[in-house]
């Protein structure tokens, strides 16, 4: 890269790498032409990339849990429906009830679901929503050591809903996202080769296994009992892995 | 009956969309003003002006976009009415020193210390693409600029991020450019 004209292209593509180490989509087309072939850059976009995992690392300030308790609603629509304190952690008792027939099913589903796909195809609704938020939060696919603390673990997939043991491997992001209107866990755990997405879908009723995937990523929606769960990743054999390791780890309690 | 049924389904749609998006939220608030305790004054008034706007979200989806947006705004208005003395940019306030006393290791101390320190207009763009997530393009809709502003904003934080820190450009790196924000 001694020519002018590349030190040219190399200094682009950097500047795009350094506004958007991730997020390629964000730079001009002949910074995705030139990274391809330049070696150099594609190492810089590493070194960012880790360095976005280190920013992240620092921007994650904890956070006091939400009280919608202290939350003074009255004066507003809350008054003409009052809400009954009584009716405090509906999200746990919504939570349970959708996963009360979510059972010993997953082990069995997610032991062989991966063996009976079909071939893949462009994914339904499910599957399409599933892949773009990933894409969405496409910040969460790093290669990292940092496991989410288990407090937030917890708080994130609450024992009542699903177990997650030691076998899972390290958790890296635990987000509480939305898919299709439900509030779901969304966890990603680092695999052999890259970083692994888990979404944990129990109001999300599947008839069979569904192979999803964009060119980038793949993956599955394994229905389990009136839910699913979606693996995803890059690497086949990680998948596969997890999925093996998934039928011993996860627990969904009714 | 059917008042008080629509009642609790409003306050659970509430809840679920709330309850998913707090952290991001509180965090998004606490980067912009740099204080805890006005970060919890503000997450207030958002959770208020959300409940009271509620049904103005048409899609689930779209909700985090929406309180982010509420937040943002909030914000401004906590500022419109504090009017706060004048400080130091480059000092760090007690509380941010305790925000930064609290890190787990030294390396995100640095990190959060220098982050603290950066302008406004480059930290925001940066927490909203690192912490949440966000598109160029959506960055550039919500703080109301062009999306090459934005890119140049990211590409100069991370710059002024690795220069604080003394972490070294490769050869043929990029130096951010003199001048002021874009």
């Amino acid at each position: 890269m001694n020519e002018p004209e590349s030190i040219d292209a190399c200094v682009a593509c950097r500047a795009a790498i350094a506004a958007s180490p991730v997020a390629t989509d964000d730079w001009p087309k002949d910074a995705r032409t030139h990274i391809e072939g330049c070696a150099d850059c594609r190492a810089y976009q590493a070194t960012m990339r880790a360095f976005d995992a280190d920013i992240a690392r620092a921007l994650a300030l904890p956070v006091p849990p939400l009280d919608f308790d202290a939350v003074p609603l009255a004066g507003n629509p809350a008054d003409a429906d009052p809400f009954s304190a009584a009716r405090r952690g509906p999200s746990n008792s919504v939570w349970l009830a959708l996963a009360a027939t979510v059972v010993l099913g997953v082990i069995f589903a997610a032991r062989f679901a991966l063996n009976d796909l079909a071939a893949p195809s462009p994914g339904t609704a499910l599957g399409e929503q599933v892949l773009a938020h990933i894409d969405h939060e496409s910040f969460s696919l790093t290669v990292s050591d940092q496991a989410v603390g288990s407090e937030r673990l917890a708080r994130i997939v609450p024992a009542d809903v699903a177990r997650l043991g030691p076998e899972t491997g390290l958790v890296t992001y635990a987000q509480s996202c939305i898919i299709n209107g439900h509030a779901v866990p969304h966890l990603v755990v680092q695999g052999q080769n890259g970083p692994v997405t888990i979404l944990l879908m129990p109001q999300e009723k599947l008839d069979a296994p569904e192979r999803i995937g964009n060119g980038v990523l793949s993956g599955v929606l394994l229905p389990v009992g009136d839910g699913s769960i979606a693996i995803v990743g890059e690497d086949p054999q990680d998948l596969e892995r997890l999925e093996e390791t998934m039928k011993n780890s996860v627990t969904w309690r009714t | 009956m059917k008042s008080s049924m629509a009642g609790r389904d409003r306050r659970r749609r509430f809840e679920t969309v709330v309850g998913a998006f707090h952290q991001d939220m509180y965090r998004y608030a606490l980067w912009l003003c740099r204080d805890r305790s006005v970060a919890e004054d503000v997450v207030q008034e958002a959770l208020l002006r959300a409940w009271r706007s509620l049904d103005g979200l048409r899609e689930d989806t779209a909700a985090r976009s929406w309180l982010l947006t509420i937040v943002r705004r909030e914000n401004a208005r906590w500022f419109e009415r504090q009017r706060p003395e004048t400080v130091d940019v480059d000092a760090l306030t007690p509380a941010q020193a305790a925000e930064i006393a609290e890190a787990p290791d030294e390396q995100v101390r640095e990190l959060r210390a220098a982050i603290f320190a950066l302008e406004d207009g480059y930290r925001e763009p940066l927490v909203l693409q690192v912490l949440m997530g966000y598109s160029t393009l959506e960055i550039a809709d919500l703080m109301g600029l062009n999306q090459g502003a934005v890119l140049t904003r990211l590409h100069r934080a991370r710059l002024k991020l690795r220069d604080t820190l003394g972490e070294a450009e490769p050869p043929g790196g990029t130096a951010p450019t003199a001048g002021g924000m874009a």
